[in-house]
């Protein structure tokens, strides 16, 4: 059984890989160094034109290397494929540019400079859909902390949901139609020398994970002579991914999905079937850091929250919730990000709700900071005058919590809700529901937490 | 393999109007090799202390040790000096954040979703166990339990005595022992 001291260990090891590192770290050190104290300007001027330099130069291939946590290792000898199964499904690598699924509203924000690579590939019959492009943000991109320069975007779904993902902001989003995808802009990542792959966005399986609940997903970028990507579970079963290239990119990028397995195995090889590199449970080390979204300037609707603030925005037609909870992780929606209804709200659903977090929010008393709350905020039509939550209690007893309804943007007829359930309830969203009534009592709409009612 | 989409600016916004190269110690040479050694280690020290931006603390303690490194007793301090830099500032951090918030309710950092979706569950309540935790028990843990240090250094890092880390050590896994066990 694991002690505290092991558990805690563990999680600072798994925590401690996920941690931002930027690849001009050392050139900023030395920018601070001179700005507080003066000292490139009391005699150590040269430093910046010879020194510098050099040292930027070096840190980079050095950190560069200590941040890609992904790092394709060169295998010590070359092996040919063939030795283990075929790949379950396979389309070939993207050429040019192709039909542009599912990224529309991201594009806008940042419009494509380069071809847009899209992918389609189908591991165990889920078709995965993968976009990805290169372009600057616009004036229009919702995300405050994404860094300068050029961006490396992508967006992931699958048909298991919706075909049309809901953008505006970064990290594995959720609209508030169940599971859809991810889409998110980085900084355009580069490859050290050493470097063959590496990833830059993935997203782990898991009952809350909605369109890949039994997929995990790993996407990436790799040195020019990689012409494939294959999973390789430990039973032997292989899950072939896709590589390809296009105008304005210098590297290849790559995808590939396959069931949950945490000793999973990533193997590239070249055309000629020599592997390249291979990364072992990168699950464990895939690192991103997208930008946090930004909340828009104006607009906002605070609603009321135990712990950190949820304010809700009208965005070209649609509703979006931008949270920041207290606690620093939820279930169903992740933490200081934002979904944006896939619905516009002129003939949107009756009644929409998403769980922003189920447990352990870390927003409790100061007694007692671990207490679980859930919290429930979504948005109904005008003639809805209350929703509420039934959520099951133990056994077969269920807890019912009812929503006050606000009115919402001049103009429109939106109604938002939000509800704070007490202490160690816990939603499901698959099984727990909201249901709207009008004013005279009787039943408008009823939904599954997590979902959108169809319009 | 390639550097792509550009590489970035290294020598953007550097001083370069001077004279040439002198004799004599040069402090960013010096804590250059410590930073390639020991970048990473700092950031995500400063990150599992509960730091927003863990590369901001990390850089700042590095600029910091380049300014006072010449005035180090003992050179071989400086990795000490940065991580007790790296405490400090995070400590002064979350104080600046509590007055802030206090003024104006706002969003407190938040790992990105990404790395909520990949940590799993149970280091999830590990580490939102730890985040609980009074700032001086949390460094004690994470110096202890991450970078696997001695009491006495741990000490040194944190500025107080090895009786007093004894006692946040054990203080704070009682703590978390309490946490998680209520969260079965």
């Amino acid at each position: 059984m694991n002690t505290v001291e092991d558990r805690l260990r563990d999680a600072l090891r798994e925590r401690a890989d996920h941690s931002p590192l930027s690849s001009d770290a050392w050139e900023r050190v030395l920018v601070r160094a001179r700005r507080r104290r003066g000292f490139l300007s009391s005699g150590h001027a040269w430093q910046a034109r010879y020194v510098i330099p050099a040292l930027a130069a070096a840190a980079v291939a050095g950190i560069i290397i200590a941040a890609n946590v992904v790092t394709g290792q060169l295998p010590s000898s070359s092996t040919t494929p063939g030795g283990g199964n075929n790949p379950s499904t396979a389309s070939p690598p993207p050429s040019g540019v192709t039909p542009q699924l599912g990224i529309g509203r991201l594009s806008r924000q940042v419009p494509p400079s380069s071809a847009i690579l899209s992918y389609e590939y189908a591991p165990e019959g889920t078709k995965i859909f993968a976009s990805f492009w290169l372009g600057y943000r616009s004036q229009k991109l919702w995300f405050d902390n994404v860094s300068p320069g050029i961006q490396l975007c992508s967006s992931v779904f699958n048909t298991y949901t919706v075909q049309q993902p809901e953008y505006g902001t970064t990290g594995p989003e959720r609209p508030v139609t169940r599971g859809s995808g991810q889409a998110f802009c980085r900084a355009a990542p580069e490859l050290s020398a050493e470097q063959v792959v590496q990833v830059t966005g993935g997203i782990n399986a898991g009952s809350n994970t909605g369109a890949f609940a039994t997929l995990s997903m790993r996407s990436g970028i790799a040195a020019a002579p990689a012409a494939s990507v294959t999973a390789v579970l430990p039973d032997g079963r292989t899950f072939a991914g896709v590589v390809g290239t296009g105008r304005g990119f210098a590297v290849k990028v790559w995808s590939v999905a396959y069931p949950p397995d945490g000793a999973i195995r990533l193997v590239f090889r070249d055309s000629s079937g020599h592997e390249l590199a291979s990364l072992t449970r990168p699950a464990v080390s895939a690192v991103l850091v997208p930008p946090r979204a930004a909340r828009p300037g104006s607009g906002a609707f605070i609603l009321l929250v135990t712990g950190g603030s949820i304010r809700a925005y009208l965005i070209d037609g649609h509703v979006g919730f931008w949270i920041v909870p207290a606690g620093w992780y939820a279930y169903a929606v992740p933490p200081g990000t934002a979904v944006i209804a896939p619905h516009q709200t002129a003939g949107g659903p009756a009644l929409a709700g998403i769980l922003v977090s189920n447990g352990r929010t870390g927003q409790g008393t100061a007694q007692d900071p671990f207490r679980p709350v859930s919290e429930f905020v979504g948005y109904a039509r005008a003639d809805v005058a209350r929703v509420v939550l039934r959520i099951r209690g133990t056994g077969e007893s269920f807890n019912l919590f009812a929503s006050t309804v606000r009115t919402s943007w001049p103009g429109t007829t939106v109604r938002l809700w939000y509800v704070a359930a007490p202490p160690d309830i816990y939603a499901d969203t698959s099984l727990d529901t909201a249901t709207a009534y009008n004013a005279a009592g009787q039943v408008i709409a009823a939904v599954h937490l997590g979902t959108e009612a169809a319009p | 393999m390639g550097v792509l989409w550009g590489m970035a600016d290294l020598h953007a916004g550097l001083d370069a109007g001077a004279a040439g190269p002198e004799d004599g110690d040069d402090p960013a040479t010096e804590v250059s090799a410590l930073f390639r050694a020991r970048y990473p280690e700092l950031v995500r020290l400063a990150d599992l202390l509960g730091a927003d931006d863990p590369e901001d603390i990390a850089q700042e303690a590095f600029a910091a040790l380049i300014r006072k490194h010449g005035s180090l007793r003992d050179p071989g301090a400086a990795l000490a000096y940065v991580r007790a830099s790296v405490c400090n500032l995070t400590r002064n951090r979350h104080r600046h954040l509590r007055v802030v918030r206090r003024r104006t309710p706002a969003g407190r950092h938040e790992d990105s979703s990404e790395q909520v979706v990949i940590l799993k569950e149970e280091h999830q309540e590990v580490l939102a166990a730890l985040a609980g935790l009074p700032p001086r028990t949390r460094e004690a843990l994470v110096l202890r339990f991450w970078l696997d240090l001695p009491q006495r250094e741990i000490a040194a890092v944190m500025g107080v005595s090895a009786g007093t880390v004894k006692s946040h050590v054990s203080r704070g896994l009682a703590a978390l022992a309490l946490a998680l066990r209520e969260q079965v």
